[in-house]
């Protein structure tokens, strides 16, 4: 998988470069639109990381020539600017999806990972965790053979959760996903527990989902990696 | 009061004004005119009648005869002549049958004399002829009285040595109905003039405030909506071609500024968003490492918490110049029912938690127009605050109600309310009652003027009210 990564902050982009990397993308960047046009037209990508203020050449236009060459790499909009507005001449033009900075970097990897497995094929859209399978697409958890039922808001921390393997996440960063923009993550935070209770009980496995004491959550990959191995909780 | 109606008013009463000085003095000397004619008249009638016949000089000899043979010629007079002793010399028809006190003015004058009804006077009037029976009666009082206004002059004669006063007196009638008559049509005419007058400034004002109605409504037309557009400007260099240019000038002002605003936050968006992204890409980067000391990884988590704190104030001051910028709404139909249900929903956790119970009153299905996202971030703002400011086990009412032009949204809660002084203040920008209370709570101090101006931009206003310690009210009136 191979993804772009534009922005006119180097160290965006390092820190971006980085946490892709580990998952083991292999990730360019650009600095400037002109650069980003100029890689995009020369290289195939699965997935462009486009910031809309940019020298030279802005994201918007970027994204309207990039379209108008029937190019169909999903982009993933990274901004400063987060009005509505915005967000919707960036939707109308053609982008994917939208991020607004600041952004966490958990954030974005469970918008990356969405957006690859929306545009591959539909195999890829199952998420696992032991014997537990969450599908991305008809939006359904199973247990073996045993359908599960969860809210939407359950879902959708179980579903982060499971795009963030390995990583510790905040109740801050779970409730900023699952409530949004507008509510006060602060308020929300607490309640995320209540939410973890559930799921680990509709699941029936205490195990998927391990609490890191003052940090947060995390599912750790059964099969083991190298993030997973460093993490206190197995020491 | 409108300048339309003040233009009215004063072209309207200098109108007048001008009609009634006008009208005044036509009919001062209209009413003066009859009566000097008819003085003139009168001494005419004396004087041309009683030249002294010739050799008729002395006074003694003089012949009372006289008097019946020049003055007893008309009906219409009364003419009573005395002599130097003020004796009766001559009585005219009339005067037989009327009384009419002599008189010492030397100017002539008017007086309300009281006649029989049937006297000989009213029966000439009336083509009758004096009736000698009807006179009898008269005298002993059995007719009714009637009044009559008479015009009465004295003049003195002189007869040779000897001279005589001559009282002459006229009926005047006819002369005052003729007056009243001119009375009637100059107040008349003042009435339909100032009707005409009435109409021609109100066409007036019409015709030189058009021009500037046309203006104010285009000007209105361009700040509401569409600032590029610009007020046609007329061939002719008058007072109105340089108040449109003056409006012009001003709106490429406005629209600079507007345009340098947005730009300001665009910019300011960028610069202050960006390094929060680097610090808290860094250190949630850092927080993986499971190599540091456990007092830097508490550390990093203490400072990821800060950074998002910080990064949320600036999103919500950025927010606030965002909202400030008028045309930044874009207005739709929407079910506010359905919105505030879903918002609830996402509360539900957090009223659980603390027992607080929710109470809604909205008209099912209810669809307002506004702003959409604008709109729910208002309400989330609100429900917020009453949970976050509620008491344990506490209450919160929520209402929207239509009224004739506006909506109405409160929230209610329990809680420990606001202090009166600080009622009006807590719609100002980081202005908290109590600045421990609401860290602990997490905000941020702009909650409620973000919901103010949010409210402002889409033509509405906030009331706040609260009783200390009891209960405290957030309501939003929105224009419909």
């Amino acid at each position: 998988m191979k993804i772009l990564v534009v922005d006119d902050e180097p160290e965006i982009i390092a820190h971006v470069t980085q946490a892709l990397s580990e998952q083991r993308y292999i990730v360019e960047s650009a600095l400037d639109g002109e650069e980003a046009l100029d890689k995009i037209f020369n290289t195939p990508y699965d997935l462009i990381l486009l910031d809309i203020m940019l020298p030279n050449v802005d994201g918007f236009t970027i994204l309207k020539e990039i379209r108008q060459a029937k190019i169909s790499t999903p982009v993933l909009m990274l901004t400063a600017r987060d009005s509505v507005e915005d967000k919707i001449m960036g939707l109308d033009w053609g982008a994917d999806d939208y991020l607004a900075k600041p952004f966490s970097i958990y954030e974005l990897m469970a918008r990356t990972r969405a957006l690859l497995r929306r545009a591959s094929d539909n195999s890829d859209s199952l998420l696992m965790a032991g014997d537990v399978i969450l599908d991305t697409i008809s939006r359904r958890v199973t247990k073996g053979n045993q359908s599960i039922t969860m809210t939407p808001r359950e879902f959708s921390i179980f579903e982060f959760l499971l795009y963030n393997k390995n990583r510790v996440i905040s109740r801050f960063n779970l409730a900023e996903h699952v409530w949004g923009d507008d509510f006060d993550p602060f308020t929300m935070s607490n309640f995320i527990d209540v939410h973890i209770k559930n799921i680990r009980k509709k699941i029936n496995d205490k195990n998927i989902i391990k609490t890191v004491r003052g940090i947060g959550f995390v599912i750790e990959d059964q099969t083991g990696n190298s993030v997973c191995k460093k993490h206190p909780a197995n020491r | 009061m409108q300048i339309r109606h003040k233009i009215n008013l004063w072209i309207t009463s200098l109108g007048l004004l001008v009609n009634l000085v006008l009208a005044s003095i036509i009919l001062f000397e209209a009413i003066e005119l009859p009566y000097e004619a008819l003085d003139e008249e009168l001494e005419i009638e004396i004087r041309e009648d009683l030249k002294p016949p010739d050799g008729i000089i002395t006074g003694q000899d003089f012949n009372p005869q006289f008097f019946s043979d020049q003055l007893d010629f008309d009906e219409l007079y009364w003419i009573k002549v005395l002599d130097k002793d003020q004796n009766t010399v001559f009585v005219s028809k009339l005067a037989r049958h009327i009384e009419i006190p002599f008189h010492d003015k030397q100017e002539a004058y008017n007086c309300d004399i009281v006649v029989p009804e049937y006297s000989a006077f009213y029966n000439q009037k009336h083509g009758g002829n004096i009736n000698e029976a009807v006179h009898e009666k008269n005298r002993k009082g059995d007719f009714k009285k009637i009044i009559i206004p008479f015009r009465i002059n004295r003049f003195k004669i002189d007869m040779g040595e000897t001279f005589f006063y001559i009282q002459i007196a006229r009926s005047i009638e006819d002369i005052e109905a003729e007056i009243n008559e001119l009375i009637h049509i100059v107040v008349m005419g003042f009435v339909v003039a100032a009707a005409i007058l009435m109409i021609f400034s109100y066409l007036l004002t019409n015709k030189i405030l058009q021009p500037i109605i046309e203006i104010n409504a285009l000007a209105r037309e361009i700040s509401a909506s569409d600032m590029s557009r610009r007020i046609p400007l007329g061939k002719n260099k008058d007072e109105l071609y340089h108040l449109s240019k003056s409006l012009n000038s001003m709106f490429d002002r406005l629209q600079q500024s507007f345009a340098g605003q947005k730009q300001l936050v665009a910019d300011a968006a960028h610069e202050l968003k960006s390094p929060i992204t680097m610090l808290l890409l860094f250190i949630e980067r850092s927080m993986e490492r499971q190599d540091l000391p456990l007092e830097y990884s508490k550390g990093l988590i203490i400072q990821a918490n800060i950074l998002r704190r910080m990064s949320r104030l600036v999103k919500n001051l950025l927010d606030i110049s965002i909202l400030e910028l008028k045309d930044s709404l874009s207005i739709e139909t929407f079910d506010l029912d359905a919105m505030m249900a879903k918002i609830l929903d996402d509360f539900e956790m957090v009223f659980e938690a603390s027992g607080i119970q929710i109470k809604k009153k909205i008209p099912p299905g209810y669809r307002m127009k506004g702003d959409r996202e604008k709109i729910q971030r208002l309400l989330i703002n609100l429900v917020d605050n009453a949970a976050k400011y509620n008491c344990d086990k506490g209450k919160i009412k929520i209402a929207c109600t239509p009224e004739n032009h506006c909506l109405r949204i409160s929230v209610w809660n329990t809680g420990p309310g606001i202090p009166e002084q600080d009622l009006k203040n807590v719609l100002k920008k980081f202005y908290r009652v109590e600045k421990s209370r609401s860290q602990r709570h997490g905000g941020s101090g702009l909650g409620l003027t973000i919901v103010n101006k949010i409210a402002q931009l889409h033509g509405g206003h906030v009331i706040m009210e609260s009783e200390a310690d009891t209960w405290c009210r957030a309501t939003v009136i929105l224009p419909l």
